[in-house]
């Protein structure tokens, strides 16, 4: 994985615009021009979330293509980048950051990650639904929310938990 | 198909860096989605009971090359902790030592409630794995 983050606030290098043409070519730009865009607007962010986005960036511009993993994984599509995005910044500074990783079907995924049997993971693709997993010691949950705008109190309240728990 | 003894070490060959968070570089740790089975519902393994490193490096660096991707690492579990999780190994061969993690949700019911349930099952695997980052990476 590129190392985005240490290039802040300069545009990473991995944003080059090919010369190929056709719809597909101008689609994939449109794409791209819109993840440049996003880039910048972070900019404007608390450090600790503009880092956590620009790791989602550089997950985003590693698995675009599909069979990124070796073993026939979807692509990340722009809509699932967008929409983990917006999970992102509508969590705002009030939790841990989460660490940044990439579903074999292509959606993104954050995850907390305390320790041992603590830990917390939610995922995201192009439609916006939030698949979650969770452990807490002994006690386990799954399952699934809408994201729109805020962040689901269903998913808040595990990361209650996660974080009231002792290490 | 044929069984897999419980005692038998399994190893998943990591072939993306994206599967494993570097933030403590002196530890880093294999994250969950690496063990998340997509498109098929049997997650790839290869059976390394007895072999000594550099013939699981010689798998490792096969599968790779057959799949145009540089060896990252490898998570290694035994099959007994596959089984407590309510999966299976089955030998799956050619090629030699190939193995599949069976027994997945498939995603034909509720697929997000499903693909949320393989979530818990992959970080529950990997708990019990152990990560070995390939050092030509």
């Amino acid at each position: 994985m590129t190392t985005m983050a240490q290039n802040l606030p300069e545009m990473p290098a991995t944003f080059s615009f090919s010369r190929a043409q056709g719809p597909d070519a101008q689609a994939v730009e449109a794409a791209f021009g819109e993840v440049r865009m996003a880039f910048l607007e972070s900019q404007s962010l608390g450090g600790a979330t503009r880092k956590s986005l620009a790791s989602l960036t550089d997950t985003f511009l590693d698995c675009h293509r599909p069979d990124w993993d070796g073993y026939d994984a979807l692509a990340v599509r722009p809509e699932s980048y967008e929409n983990a995005r917006r999970f992102l910044e509508s969590l705002g500074g009030l939790w841990p950051q989460p660490s940044v990783g990439v579903e074999p079907d292509g959606e993104l995924a954050f995850e907390w990650f305390r320790g041992p049997r603590l830990r917390f993971s939610v995922s995201i693709g192009p439609d916006a639904t939030l698949s979650y997993a969770g452990m807490f010691g002994t006690s386990t949950v799954h399952g699934t929310e809408t994201f729109l705008d805020e962040v689901p109190a269903g998913i808040l309240h595990h990361l209650h938990r996660l974080y009231r728990l002792p290490v | 198909m044929d069984g897999v003894d419980s005692a038998e070490l399994l190893a998943r060959f990591i072939l993306t860096r994206s599967h494993i968070n570097w933030e403590e570089p002196a530890e880093p740790r294999l994250r969950a989605e690496a063990f998340m089975p997509h498109p098929h519902i049997a997650l790839s393994v290869f059976r390394i009971l007895g072999l000594a490193e550099v013939e699981i490096l010689q798998i490792g660096e096969e599968v790779g090359r057959l799949r145009s991707k540089p060896l990252v690492g490898r998570g290694e579990l035994t099959a007994a902790h596959v089984r407590t999780l309510g999966l299976d190994v089955k030998a799956k061969e050619p090629p030699p030592r190939h193995a599949d993690i069976v027994g997945w949700p498939a995603l034909t019911g509720t697929p997000k409630e499903d693909k949320s349930r393989q979530k818990l099952i992959a970080m529950q695997l990997v708990e019990g794995v152990r990560l070995v980052v390939a050092t030509n990476d």
